[in-house]
């Protein structure tokens, strides 16, 4: 018994001092009755007095103190509701055509107007917008985990040693070299040989593309973190770096990727709705928001501005919802605030 | 300097080179323009040898491995040759003549929509920064937000549909569609004025997508120059605000413009793509779409090379640009 670390709570310690003479040994115990020592001294935790706020629930009073993070949200929240129930309800598919109505406006039987194939609008609209939202969101995700793997493991074996930075290297200029691919190009080349699958392999595609600027930047954050000492004193310790990477780095760069994925959906929508608008993106059976446009008619504008519109709300809603984020995590980006 | 810009030079070449590769591969590998041979509506098939002769004059013959292919486009490619169009293209025009026609017609739309472009987004950037929270300000920033969140193809539809209006109302409009009037005589000013006008609305399209996102950077390393120490120190010396940004605070917020400038003129492709398609312009934006919906492998490799080849030159400008900004540099 040398070392006190060895009693291990306060009813070991008195068990002990009641086992043993007090007389023989009177410092062992000697505190736990000392009346002013005891722990009920100690203010209770989940009193009035004390009130901590923790992070979680800072960011979300930070973010819903802001305006612009409710219409976001709102709008958001609008379209998806809609993309979900409108295709239910509504009488006309997105194929069905009434030729006979052909090139009409808006009407109380065709909500946005048929366009000259006698496609309704509205139906098509909505189915659009499902499949732009499923895109966008998936997207998204993959393009931010594709990043995170290359961005973090390149920053963190870039200091250990010639095989590190040569690994470093390589993973570098495989970004350079995605970055100088140019990628619309080759996302027209495999959509539509990928397409004949499935419609959804239009997400691994286009976050194929879409992740090198992210990972640059994970990169370099992953650099600055790994020279902290708490990550040094991991490496020291013998911890596995896969467990370093996600106990240590990724909840610090966590706040960056939450923003970036966020504005990574936006993009995503806008790079599928661009595809599909050249007749290379979703395909027939399915429907985009860009297949939609493509019936353009600049004689008629019904024909463009609804669908347009939706769109819009889309991106700028996430757009809207991501900038709050960004103020919400970063307070101290006041200053880079658009 | 100069070792530094031939290091840079030196590794675009080869990205260049590994990404035109790369195209020229998957191309091979994923399009099938023999299939023009056996159309369905054919009563009886080909004969062998013609069907092998025509596949072997165009390079994309099944039977021959796609290694073996690879190595005739790139022994082509060293001496300038980029193969003929393929697919359902059955004219066999080299594919250098095709980009050399189209060439021209795009890169006067990549190029001044990107100088605009760029200018007016540094200048807006830089006036939304010194002037924070001026009205001209937030609405800078509200119209960049704004059309960042539109893809191009709505963007380019509004500028169509805005000229219509005025169209309708005045009788007076841009032409909306083709770079050039076949009726007009060549080289005459009435066809001179036609091109100037013509150019007009896509140049708009591309620089106000370009000036969005570079007011946008341009804006926020503006606000961290205006924060930084040797600002202050310049102020504290005795100039006006002014003369201190002028003397240096802009040559460092230009600094990292210079990088984005390279990713501008991509972006400028990709916009100009858009607005050949919208705007029935012969170029090479309009080629790549056909050539890769009509199964042209030939054609395909050639138009990633022309982007290669415009995106190395964009980012050896770009360090040409920072090596001359950047005083640590040199």
């Amino acid at each position: 018994m040398t070392n006190p670390g060895d009693i291990r709570s306060t009813a070991d310690a008195s068990e002990l001092r009641r086992r043993s003479d007090p007389d023989a040994n009177p410092v062992l115990g000697s505190a736990l009755d000392d009346p002013n020592l005891q722990e009920d001294a100690v203010p209770a935790q989940d009193g009035p007095a004390i009130e901590s706020m923790s992070r979680g629930e800072l960011l979300r009073r930070r973010f819903l103190r802001n305006r612009s993070a409710w219409i976001g949200m709102i709008i958001f929240a609008v379209l998806v509701l809609m993309a979900i129930f409108a295709p239910m309800f509504y009488q006309y598919g997105p194929f069905e055509r009434d030729l006979r109505n052909s090139l009409t406006g808006p009407t109380q039987y065709h909500w946005f107007g048929v366009n000259e194939n006698g496609l309704d609008i509205f139906a098509r609209t909505m189915q659009g917008l499902r499949i732009s939202l499923v895109i966008g969101l998936g997207t998204a995700v993959l393009t931010t985990f594709l990043a995170l793997i290359v961005g973090i493991t390149a920053g963190y074996i870039g200091g250990k040693g010639k095989w590190g930075a040569i690994g470093d290297g390589a993973l570098v200029n495989l970004i350079n070299l995605f970055l100088v691919i140019p990628s619309l190009l080759l996302l027209m080349l495999f959509s539509p040989v990928l397409q004949r699958a499935s419609w959804l392999w239009m997400i691994p595609l286009l976050a194929l593309f879409a992740w090198m600027l992210t990972a640059r930047v994970l990169r370099a954050m992953t650099q600055q973190l790994v020279r902290t000492e708490y990550v040094e004193a991991a490496k020291f310790m013998g911890v596995n770096p896969i467990v370093t990477m996600v106990r240590h780095i990724i909840p610090n760069i966590a706040s960056w990727i939450i923003i970036d994925t966020t504005l990574g959906v936006s993009a995503a929508i806008l790079g599928e709705t661009g595809l599909s608008f050249i007749g290379f993106g979703i395909q027939y059976p399915q429907v985009s928001l860009g297949t939609v446009l493509q019936d353009y008619n600049i004689s008629a504008p019904y024909t463009w501005i609804p669908p347009a519109a939706v769109l819009a709300a889309l991106v700028i809603s996430i757009n809207l919802m991501g900038e709050a984020l960004r103020d919400a995590l970063d307070p101290t980006s006041g200053s880079s605030r658009l | 300097m100069a070792r530094f810009v031939a290091i840079r030079v030196l590794t675009y070449v080869i990205l260049a080179f590994l990404a035109t590769s790369f195209a020229y591969l998957l191309a091979a590998a994923l399009m099938n323009p023999q299939e023009v041979l056996y159309p369905p509506i054919a009563t009886e098939p080909v004969p062998y040898e013609t069907a092998q002769h025509y596949l072997n004059v165009r390079n994309v013959n099944p039977d021959t491995p796609l290694m073996e292919r690879y190595a005739r486009w790139l022994g082509g490619l060293v001496r300038g040759d980029l193969g003929v169009t393929t697919g359902t293209n059955k004219s066999m025009v080299p594919v250098v003549d095709e980009l050399a026609n189209r060439i021209p017609i795009s890169l006067r739309l990549v190029i001044l929509g990107t100088i605009i472009g760029t200018v007016a987004g540094v200048l807006l950037g830089m006036v939304a920064a010194v002037a924070r929270d001026s009205i001209g300000d937030r609405l800078t920033t509200l119209l960049a937000f704004f059309i960042l969140s539109l893809p191009t193809p709505v963007i380019i539809l509004i500028v169509q549909q805005t000229n219509q209006g005025i169209m309708d109302a005045t009788g007076w409009g841009l032409p909306a569609i083709n770079p050039v009037n076949p009726l007009l005589p060549e080289g005459s000013w009435a066809s001179w004025k036609y091109q100037i006008e013509a150019l007009v609305m896509p140049t708009i399209v591309l620089s106000l997508t370009a000036a969005a996102s570079y007011s946008r950077y341009m804006k926020v390393t503006t606000l961290d120059v205006l924060g930084s120490d040797y600002l202050r120190t310049a102020r504290a010396k005795g100039l006006t605000r002014g003369q201190a940004m002028n003397r240096h605070g802009l040559r460092m917020a230009l600094i990292p413009m210079g990088q984005y400038f390279a990713f501008a003129v991509g972006a400028a492709f990709t916009g100009s793509l858009f607005v050949e398609l919208m705007f029935n312009w012969q170029g090479v934006g309009r080629f790549a779409v056909s050539s890769i919906g009509m199964a042209d492998v030939n054609g395909t490799a050639g138009v990633v090379l022309y982007t290669a080849i415009l995106t190395l030159l964009s980012a050896t400008l770009a360090d040409i640009l920072q090596g001359a900004l950047d005083p640590r540099i040199r």
